[in-house]
Formats: structure tokens, C-alpha cells, sequence
């Protein structure tokens, strides 16, 4: 098929047809679109507002306002399906969160099983803080707040140096 | 037999690169004296001191044996050993050789499309392009990781050429074991993990295509980005390795590392950049990070070697902060070696792979814990002899740079905790769940904010002591123009969020600081010479790829913020000839048409961009559908405009038959792309002209 689509003759655009129609055919449902979209701009927004935070099942990292696949489609029409049954923003995601579990949630929720992950964070800027304060506490235990200054021989040197000619 | 030639040469390699690994270690010494059968007493010096001892007997060589095995590195022979050295060049020389036939054999096998080879045949196609097969025999998997042998034994031969000329290394035998030890693993991984080289039984008459979202210019030089800059963070991995054991971390190591810091520092910068532009164009949401493993695989080596690099710094001008010093540059490595088996593996991918996910990689596993934890004993048993000689006060230029790399090392712990916290958590029975963007957002722009307060505030404090009082008189108009520019924000968009606001603050900070101690170092102290020029030339081109790499990075984040703040946009179903308003652009849609690609058909649009009704440019959006994988990919139009992004992708038709397009504008983002240029800048002018000094002066260095 390939190879008959670099033919510049008359079966370019026919050949280029097929290949569409069969793109089409196995097409991904793209990143939100109007078709899915609500009418009632204030939903809408919202429903957008709860996308960002959902992940797509099958992306890495991609919220599913933002990813083409199919899964992706059918979760923002649901939520779009919820907020039109009058759910408040919380409920659609709870809804969302029943079926499919946390790992849908981009922003790992607090639970005993993500608690060390969110105290970690505080635990390691703490760590760091006691480590540097206990770098200073050493060092001033060793008495080595500041470096000797310069003793008169040395400043009478280093002017001779900076001024050679004598000013 | 061009494959079966370079699979023999990879073989030949792993095992002349453990041989080096060995022969240039004390062991190897040990070993050599041994099977010599020297009957003379000879030198041997170890950790704890002198020692004289027969080493003909079998006592002896047991007894060498075993101090050389608990204390690495810690044995040599001493001048009147009548044992020679071993010749430093042959092996190195002859493994990179090797690396480079396996790798031209590879690369052939693509470019001819042998699709006998199983690699071959899953990422190439014979319609792919010459320089997609090229960019598919080295991007993914095993053939990633034969890049990173090849490069990493050329960055043997650069550093025995660099010590060649300079002379700075105090123990190369070491490092070249070491670096043999590396190359040694990373062949085996190549070998065991999956080798490029594998034939099939039954060959399919075509391939499988190289991934269509790698199809592109810039995702050319990722991969080779990345594997050089690790490549280079392994020199310096084997450099901190071979100076441990006698403590020798001093102003010559350091000055000998600092090229291969900055240059591995920009290369993994280069290779952070393309990937954040790749996301950028290829989706329709204007994002640029998505906190993915494969992201932050490159993001924990980079922070890891930006600390390093500014604690290298203080090291050269003070020989200061040793242990922290060594033990950022044995993570950084460990963090790039790590993070390359996480994006490699698939255990963090999306969840259906991953619970799939079968261990492959197990070798470059194994090969991690092996070399690290070797690594990090020998660091634990020497850190304690490690002299310090801190002679700082804690408002010192040394402060400011080793309270940064401490926020810069607590910032890839976070980044790391954040990447693997889902799949531990999931070995050990708990819920499956997602760290996804807002995680690392929240969790690490507290501590990017305070790491902007004091680099704004390092470059104008004086080494060793300064006054607070001093500092403050200095500072005072920079801190003024920064409050000035965030209650100008403020005022202006009363409703956004803090904490962009106060990176756009902090930002702003670091501009007029960095600007500020510009200017008062060019102009203030007129009298050092004729002209005004002589001052910059008296800066230097450390400063001068400082500030540019500080105010890449104050734009990157003032860039990032405000984007994120005000970005604009919408989705719309529009009809030929429709205008679509966005920010101050007026865009007037032409159309689609179909067009044939080389090994793809695309659907391309045509926008004409209108600001104030005069045309500025025409925007192509393209959707690709590549029949051979049966894969589509977005490729967005972008306009980089005076003051923010046009980004334009489109999608399908609509239901009424209007096509759907998504445009959006963002305000400000050309400063995240500027920002990042700059950081890249300051590495390569730093590089540059440090290398145009030296050769200058004829080996001496450059101030």
C-alpha cells in the first residue's frame, strides 16, 4: 500500500482515500471535542474542570481531556452523563472512582496508603534541614566560624601587591 | 554475517571490558604480582598505612588479595615495585573499537533492512525513512542501550586523551577499571536483555515500523543526548570511585571533572528539552511535562548533576563539602543507570502493561545494585577520612551553593519517591494508584521557589565570609524591582493562584539580580583596565555561563507559571473559510487536504493568522496516519509569538460535519522555550570557551 502511495499518478488520490477510509475506520476517538461537549457552557466548564484531574486507564500520565483514546472518550461522556444528572464536581469524581479505583485520580488522594507518599515531601526537607543545621553546629563546634583574617604582615603585603606603585 | 560479526565483537567486548575492569584494579595488581610469581618484597600501600610484605608466597598474595577486596582502590604499587604499570591505552582503545563495529553492524542491519533480525523486524519497515531506520536501530531498547556501551567506551578514549594532555588524573589506572567495569555490565545487559543481534527462525517478509510519535527531527537527538550525557556522568562516577579510597577529592580532580560535568549537564538538558518540545507539538493540550517515568528518568540525573556541578565549584575554589560533593556524583550516575531501567522496563508504565510486566531488563538490574552498592560502601567506609577544610560562614557564596544542592538533591528524592512510590506500593498489596502531574507540582514547587530565592541571591555574595548587612545594601534594588513586578502581576490578575504569582516574583528576582551583579561588576570597578571590555574578559566564562544558565532558568519558570495561569483556549467544530478569535489572534481556517508523506498519508489544515487584520503567518496542523503500525499521531502548529504560543492542532470531523480544532494561546510560553535555549547556552559557552582558553595558553587552565 505503501509503496503505491508514492506514486504520483492518477491512483494517488483513490489509493489516498482508501488509506483515510481505513484510518477513519480504526479511528481513535480524539482529545475533547464538541461533539461531547454540553450545551450549558457553566457544565461544561466544570466537566472540563474534573477531566484534567482523571488519568487515562491506558496513557502514561495523561489526564483524559486530554488523550485520544477510546477509554478516555467514554469516561468524559460519563462524567458528562453524571453532571447532567445533577451530580455536584465531588460525586461525578466519586462515581468515576467506584468503578475504575484510585488509580484514575492523577492527584493521589490521602490514605493510610499514601501517606507516606505525601509525607514524604515534609520528611525529606526536614531530614535535609537537620542535616545542613547540624553541618553548621559541627562546624562551629570546631571553632571554624570564620577564617582567620589576615594578620598585619599579610595586609601590608597584599597592599604592595594590589599597589605597586605605591599610591 | 554482518549482525553475527558485531554480536561476536559485543561478546569479545564484555569480556575485554570486565578484563580491564579487573586487570587495572588493585586486584589486578594483586593477581599479576601472583601469577608473575615475584619473589621480591614490594610496596604495597594500603589504607591503613605502609606496609612491606613477601608477596611471592601463597600467604602473601591471599593476604593481598583479601585487603585489596575490603579495601578498594586502596592498594597500589608503590615507585620501587619492579612490577610495570599496565599500558594504559591498549584495551580501552581496543573495546571502543569493538563498541563501534558492533554498533555499525547494527545500524547497517537497520539501514539494509535485514529483516532477519528480530529487532529489525519489530522497529523497521522497509518504507521507513533512512534516518527513522538509523533513529530505530539506536532509540529503542536494546539498541538504546548498545548507544550507551558505544558512547560510554568513546568517553573512556576522550578521558585518556584528556589525560593525555593535561595530566590532571592522580590514579587513571582506577578509573579505566572502573570505567571498564561499566561498559563491562552495560554489554552484558545489551547481550542478556535482549540482543540486537538475535536472528529469527522465520523471518517476516516486512518489519513493524519505527513508532510514529519518534518520527520526527528532534527525537533524532534524544537518544544520543541522553546516552552521551550519561556516558560523560559515568567518567566522573569512576573518577569519584578511583579518588575515594586515599581521600584525593581535591582541586585537581576537580578541576579535571568540570568539563565533563558541564558537558554531560548540558547534554542531559539538551535531551530533557527535546522531549518537553516533542510533548508540546504532538499533543493538543499545550503541555510540556507530563511526569512520566521516561521524564523523570532524565529529570533525577539532571538535578542530580546540577547540584554536583555547583558543589564542584566550591570544591575547586575551596576544597570544601568533599563527602557531599562525592556522594552527589556517585548518585547522579546511579540515578541515570536507575532511571534508564525504569523507563526501560515496563513496570511503570500504563496499568495494563504493567501488570503484565515481566522482569525484562534484569541484568541492567542486577548490574545497578551491583555496581551501586559496591559504590556506596566503598563512600560509607571513607567519608569519615575525607578531610574537610570548610572554611565558610553561613552567608558565603559556599552556603548559598551547598544549601542549593541540598534543595536540589531533596527535589529528586521527591521526584524519585513520586515515580516509584505506585509500584512499591503495589508489590506490597496495597491499592493501585497514580502519582500523576499535581503530585509533583505541589510537592516540589515549595522547594523550587526557595532554590530561586537563593540563586538569585549565590552569584553576588563573596566566598568564604560576607556581612548580612552587605548583602542586604547590595540586594536592596533587586528585591525592590522583584515586589515591584509581582504587585504589578498581582494587581493586574487579582484572581490567580500564589504560587505561580510567586514564581513569577521569585523569577523576576533572579533576572534583576543576576542583571544587577552584571552591571555592578562591568561598571563599578572601572579601574581594571582600559575598557570596559577588559572587565568582561576579566569575568570569565564561568560567570558568564552562570548568569545565562540563572536567567534561562528564572524565564523557564516565569514562563511555566504564567501559562499555566492564563492560558486560553478553545474546541471548536469549524467550517472552511470560519475565523476563530483567540488571545490577539484571529485565525481564518482554509480547510484540509490530503497529502501523501514519505511513509505516512496526512491530513494537513491550513490556518492564516491574523493579528490586528494583518496577516502574521499560515499554520499546518497535521493528523498522520502511518498505515504500517495503523497508528495516527498529532503534529500541532506552532507560532512562537512576542508574547505567547499559538498552538493549533485539529482532530476529527464533527458530527455537523465541521472539523473538529483545538487552539489555544498561550501567554509567555515562548519564555519557557527561551529559558531553556539559555540554560543550554550557558553550558555550551561555558564549554567553548573554557576549551578555546586552554588550548590558547597551551595547557594551562582557564581562571
Amino acid at each position: 500500500m505503501i509503496r503505491l502511495l508514492r506514486l504520483n499518478g492518477p491512483l494517488m488520490l483513490p489509493m489516498l482515500a482508501l488509506v483515510m477510509a481505513l484510518a477513519f475506520y480504526a479511528r481513535p476517538a480524539y482529545a475533547v471535542n464538541p461533539d461531547e461537549m454540553l450545551s450549558d457552557p457553566a457544565l461544561e466548564a466544570r466537566a472540563r474542570e474534573i477531566s484534567e484531574e482523571l488519568r487515562c486507564l491506558v496513557c502514561q500520565n495523561q489526564s483524559i481531556d486530554d488523550s485520544d483514546a477510546d477509554l478516555a472518550h467514554d469516561l468524559r461522556v460519563l462524567v458528562r452523563e453524571r453532571l447532567l444528572a445533577g451530580d455536584t464536581n465531588q460525586q461525578a469524581i466519586n462515581y468515576i472512582v467506584a468503578r475504575y479505583g484510585d488509580y484514575v485520580l492523577l492527584n493521589p488522594p490521602l490514605k493510610p496508603d499514601t501517606y507516606i507518599l505525601w509525607a514524604s515531601p515534609f520528611i525529606l526537607v526536614g531530614l535535609a534541614g537537620l542535616a545542613v543545621f547540624g553541618f553548621y553546629r559541627r562546624k562551629k563546634r570546631e571553632g571554624r566560624t570564620t577564617p582567620a583574617n589576615l594578620t598585619d604582615q599579610e595586609r601590608k603585603r597584599l597592599n604592595e601587591i594590589l599597589n605597586p606603585s605605591g599610591d | 554475517m554482518i549482525a553475527e560479526t558485531g554480536h561476536f565483537a559485543l561478546i569479545l567486548l564484555m569480556m575485554l571490558a570486565f578484563c580491564q575492569a579487573i586487570l587495572f584494579s588493585p586486584l589486578g595488581i594483586v593477581f599479576r604480582r601472583g601469577s608473575l610469581g615475584l619473589r621480591n618484597t614490594a610496596h604495597l600501600q594500603t589504607a591503613g598505612g605502609v606496609s612491606s610484605l613477601d608477596t611471592g608466597g601463597q600467604h602473601g598474595f591471599w593476604h593481598h588479595f583479601s585487603s585489596a577486596l575490603l579495601t578498594p582502590g586502596a592498594v597500589r604499587i608503590s615507585p620501587g615495585a619492579s612490577l610495570s604499570p599496565m599500558p594504559l591505552w591498549p584495551l580501552p582503545v581496543l573495546i571502543c573499537l569493538l563498541a563501534l563495529g558492533a554498533q555499525a553492524s547494527q545500524i547497517y542491519s537497520f539501514v539494509t533492512s535485514d529483516f532477519t533480525l528480530a529487532m529489525v523486524a519489530q522497529y523497521s519497515h522497509s518504507s521507513t525513512p533512512l534516518m527513522y531506520r538509523i533513529a530505530a536501530a539506536i532509540s529503542p531498547d536494546c539498541g538504546a542501550t548498545l548507544l550507551w556501551v558505544t558512547l560510554t567506551s568513546s568517553a573512556a578514549i576522550l578521558f585518556l586523551i584528556q589525560n593525555a594532555i593535561f595530566k590532571k588524573a592522580e590514579n587513571p589506572q582506577a578509573i579505566v577499571s572502573v570505567m571498564g567495569l561499566v561498559v563491562g555490565l552495560l554489554a552484558a545487559s545489551v547481550l542478556i536483555d535482549g540482543t540486537p543481534f538475535a536472528r529469527l527462525a522465520a523471518p517476516p517478509l516486512d518489519g513493524q515500523g519505527f513508532d510514529p510519535q519518534s518520527q520526527d527531527i528532534l527525537d533524532l537527538f534524544y537518544s544520543p543526548a541522553l546516552y552521551a550525557g550519561l556516558s560523560g556522568l559515568s567518567v566522573i562516577f569512576a573518577a569519584t570511585i578511583a579518588a575515594l579510597p586515599r581521600a584525593a577529592l581535591h582541586r585537581a580532580w576537580a578541576e579535571m571533572l568540570r568539563p565533563w560535568t558541564l558537558i554531560s549537564w548540558t547534554l542531559l538538558g539538551a535531551a530533557m528539552a527535546i522531549s518537553a518540545y516533542r510533548a508540546y507539538s504532538q499533543q493538543s493540550w499545550g503541555n510540556w511535562w507530563y511526569w512520566d517515568a521516561s521524564e523523570n528518568a532524565v529529570l533525577l540525573p539532571w538535578l542530580l548533576a546540577t547540584a554536583f556541578l555547583h558543589c564542584l565549584a566550591v570544591l575547586e575554589k575551596t576544597e570544601a563539602l568533599k563527602p557531599w560533593t562525592a556522594l552527589l556524583a556517585l548518585s547522579a550516575f546511579g540515578a541515570g543507570w536507575f532511571g534508564t531501567f525504569l523507563s526501560r522496563s515496563d513496570l511503570l508504565g500504563p496499568l495494563p502493561a504493567a501488570l503484565r510486566s515481566s522482569g525484562d531488563n534484569a541484568v541492567l538490574l542486577v548490574g545497578f545494585c551491583v555496581l551501586f552498592a559496591g559504590a556506596y560502601y566503598l563512600f560509607a567506609r571513607v567519608a569519615g577520612q575525607l578531610r574537610e577544610n570548610a572554611d565558610f560562614t553561613l552567608v558565603s557564596r559556599e552556603s548559598a551553593m551547598f544549601i542549593n544542592s541540598v534543595m536540589l538533591a531533596v527535589a529528586a528524592a521527591i521526584v524519585l519517591i513520586g515515580t516509584v512510590y505506585p509500584l512499591f506500593l503495589r508489590w506490597l498489596g496495597g491499592t493501585i494508584i497514580t502519582v500523576g502531574p499535581p503530585f509533583f507540582v505541589q510537592a516540589l514547587m515549595p522547594v523550587t521557589l526557595a532554590m530561586l530565592l537563593l540563586m538569585g541571591l549565590s552569584p553576588t555574595l563573596r566566598w568564604r565570609v560576607d556581612g548580612a548587612a552587605s548583602v542586604g545594601r547590595r540586594m536592596k534594588l533587586a528585591l525592590i524591582l522583584s515586589i515591584i513586578v509581582t504587585l504589578f502581576v498581582w494587581m493586574r490578575h487579582i484572581d490567580a493562584p500564589s504560587l505561580p504569582l510567586l514564581g513569577i516574583g521569585l523569577a523576576a528576582w533572579v533576572v534583576t539580580a543576576a542583571l544587577g551583579d552584571l552591571w555592578e561588576k562591568l561598571w563599578r570597578h572601572r579601574d581594571h583596565g582600559e575598557s570596559k571590555y577588559r572587565n568582561i574578559q576579566l569575568l570569565g566564562p564561568r560567570y558568564l555561563g552562570m548568569s545565562l544558565a540563572h536567567i534561562g532558568m528564572a524565564l523557564l519558570i516565569a514562563g511555566g507559571s504564567a501559562s499555566s495561569i492564563w492560558e486560553e483556549q478553545s474546541v471548536l467544530s469549524a467550517r472552511t473559510g470560519q475565523s476563530i478569535e483567540i488571545g490577539p489572534y484571529n485565525l481564518q481556517y482554509e480547510g484540509v487536504s490530503l497529502l501523501p508523506g514519505e511513509n505516512f498519508a496526512t491530513r494537513k489544515a491550513k490556518f492564516i493568522v491574523y493579528r490586528n487584520a494583518q496577516p502574521v503567518t499560515e499554520l499546518y496542523p497535521e493528523v498522520r496516519y502511518y498505515p504500517i503500525r495503523g497508528v495516527e499521531t498529532k503534529e500541532s502548529a506552532i507560532w512562537h509569538g512576542r508574547d505567547g504560543d499559538l498552538h493549533v492542532s485539529i482532530g476529527d470531523r464533527a458530527e455537523d460535519s465541521g472539523r473538529i480544532v483545538d487552539v489555544r494561546f498561550l501567554p509567555m510560553m515562548p519564555w519557557v522555550w527561551a529559558g531553556m535555549l539559555l540554560i543550554l547556552l550557558g553550558g555550551i559557552i561555558n564549554v567553548l570557551t573554557r576549551m578555546i582558553l586552554l588550548f590558547k595558553k597551551n595547557g594551562v587552565s582557564a581562571p
